[in-house]
């Protein structure tokens, strides 16, 4: 064999390599998803005797069973609610803030004070503000929990926004002010449209960080009916853990809505967790 | 002038007040409260820096730190090297290149409860691990996953490597599509070979983004807590219970909150002695 036809059977050998394994590692994480519809769709304990072939009958009635009978449509509720809410608060204050921040009152230190929440983890002041709360009466409460994950994604969002902020052209503003145009009004009709992306990325990832947590649900949160999709999950987990397929099709529903969100803004998820972690 | 004043007020406040309130005054409070004995109950008693010491002196405490620098340990010495050859391999790529980019990154958006239920059902005694052991021949590699104390705290720090392998790849992709191409290019002219070309090249070219990762991956450890409070709450006893688990079970179920409140002290503290201890040593490599 000439040098040549060596040269390039070791090139195709390689290439065949390196797309051997960016497929494996693709199927090893795409196939726990995959196995667990899969299994949300067995009975009881069918994933004991048929763990990976496909369901001998079809339950779908363990998602009905799941959603009704499990309260699972509560605590979807209630996820939805405590995490549309928080990110809409969370967006204006922050957004409120950015502008202020990059425009109006260029302070470092009240900058640098925001950002002390990117570095402090925040689950180690689980237990003052469990006090807090407790003292003030919002614990077990919605607000109380919402306003919790509001101030837990500040920071970040601050940080996102204002970097959207920064890249807004300056003359405009000036050419609003000469117009008439109040400051207020300016931040409401101008600049949020125009930082969009950073009103998009902060969103989407307060969202996740809002509809993923637990352990601050599980905390702050006793009363059945104000329970998150995340303690919900647990809580199949300990009365149904002999129904995996009951089980799996209540952890479905709960991953639901995140997939669909990575699928429509899978580009402002991944900008921000980066940023995010880039930052932290 | 005055306008101005006003405006800055309203606009600042709403996330001023809020933050302050959930943000900073706990982290002070935490403070405060460690230095007490408390079980909110009855009374407070003030025994100073008492809790620190106990700390020290406490072997639960060395176990979580042992199990939460196993994590840490683990993490970077197989999700980083794991995280590095596929971003690579998926750098060379461009068939594909952004579906597999898609797919690695969806376990990351997924609740760790999620992921944790999963491999609670995975890890099952009867369940599908073992069978697929099974089945394959390993049978005697069966073991009780999350029952086991020998076991169950690597089976328990397995899904979150497996769930944050997709942030890493990302980091690292991005910084070496930020290479210049013409480096990439004098280099293969020159006959460079491609581990020749990783090794020299691509791993000091992004050694920031290694930094970044490296920090993501110890910060993130440091605040682990649901993936061992769903799948074992960090038990049997405390073998698979991190810093953040230990801290809540302290608080929460054995009512010491003066003393969680240190712990929680704790964690702040070698999580930001870690990040300006790594920063002064990663400047000071980058200089050299």
């Amino acid at each position: 064999m000439t040098r040549m036809e060596t040269l390039s059977i070791q090139r195709s050998a390689a290439r065949f390599l390196r797309y051997a394994i960016l497929i494996v590692y693709a199927v090893t994480t795409i196939a726990p998803f995959v196995w667990i519809f899969l299994t949300s769709l067995k009975g009881a304990t069918e994933v004991y005797v048929n763990s990976f072939g496909l369901p001998r009958a079809w339950k779908f009635i363990n998602f009905s069973t799941a959603w009704s009978k499990a309260r699972v449509s509560v605590y979807f509720g209630n996820s939805l609610l405590y995490s549309f809410g928080s990110l809409f608060m969370c967006l204006l204050f922050a957004g409120m803030v950015s502008y202020v921040l990059t425009r109006v009152w260029r302070n470092l230190a009240l900058f640098s004070y925001f950002m002390i929440g990117i570095m402090v983890p925040i689950q180690a002041l689980l237990i003052p503000t469990f006090m807090l709360m407790k003292n003030i009466g919002l614990l077990n409460t919605r607000i109380g929990l919402m306003a919790i994950y509001v101030a837990a994604n500040l920071s970040l969002s601050i940080f996102i926004i204002s970097g959207f902020m920064r890249g807004v052209p300056i003359e405009l503003e000036d050419a609003a002010f000469v117009d008439g145009c109040s400051r207020a009004r300016f931040f409401f009709t101008i600049m949020v449209p125009l930082s969009k992306g950073g009103f998009a990325t902060a969103a989407v990832l307060t969202f996740l960080n809002c509809w993923n947590d637990f352990v601050f649900a599980y905390i702050f949160i006793s009363p059945m009916n104000l329970k998150t999709i995340s303690q919900g999950v647990m809580i199949l987990k300990g009365e149904y853990i002999t129904d995996f397929g009951l089980l799996s099709s209540g952890l479905v529903i709960s991953i639901i809505p995140v997939f669909i969100m990575y699928i429509l803004f899978q580009e402002q998820v991944v900008t921000g967790l980066t940023a995010g972690a880039i930052k932290g | 002038m005055k306008r101005n004043i006003r405006f800055i007020l309203i606009f600042t406040a709403p996330a001023f007040v809020i933050y302050t309130l959930i943000i900073i005054y706990p982290t002070v409070a935490c403070g405060y409260f460690s230095l007490f004995n408390w079980d909110a109950a009855s009374r407070m008693d003030l025994v100073w820096l008492h809790n620190y010491l106990s700390l020290f002196r406490d072997p639960e405490y060395r176990q979580v730190i042992y199990n939460t620098a196993m994590l840490i340990v683990e993490s970077l010495a197989i999700q980083l090297p794991f995280s590095a050859l596929i971003s690579f391999l998926l750098f060379r790529t461009v068939r594909g290149f952004k579906l597999f980019r898609a797919v690695y990154f969806i376990p990351v958006v997924i609740a760790p409860i999620a992921i944790g239920t999963m491999f609670v059902i995975f890890y099952n005694t009867d369940g599908p691990l073992n069978t697929l052991l099974k089945v394959f021949g390993l049978g005697a590699l069966q073991q009780r996953w999350l029952s086991d104390p020998k076991v169950v705290l690597h089976s328990v720090i397995f899904p979150q490597m497996w769930q944050y392998a997709g942030v890493l790849i990302m980091i690292l992709l991005a910084a070496l599509q930020s290479v210049p191409g013409e480096i990439l290019e004098s280099a293969l002219i020159d006959g460079a070979g491609s581990l020749a070309i990783y090794f020299r090249i691509l791993i000091p070219m992004t050694w920031e983004a290694f930094s970044i990762c490296i920090i993501l991956t110890v910060t993130g450890s440091l605040r682990s807590f649901d993936h061992p409070w769903i799948m074992t709450m960090g038990g049997p006893g405390l073998s698979s219970a991190y810093l953040t688990v230990f801290m809540a079970r302290t608080a929460f179920m054995d009512y010491r909150y003066g003393y969680g409140s240190a712990i929680g002290i704790s964690i702040i503290a070698i999580s930001l002695l870690f990040v300006v201890m790594f920063r002064k040593f990663a400047s000071g490599r980058m200089q050299a």
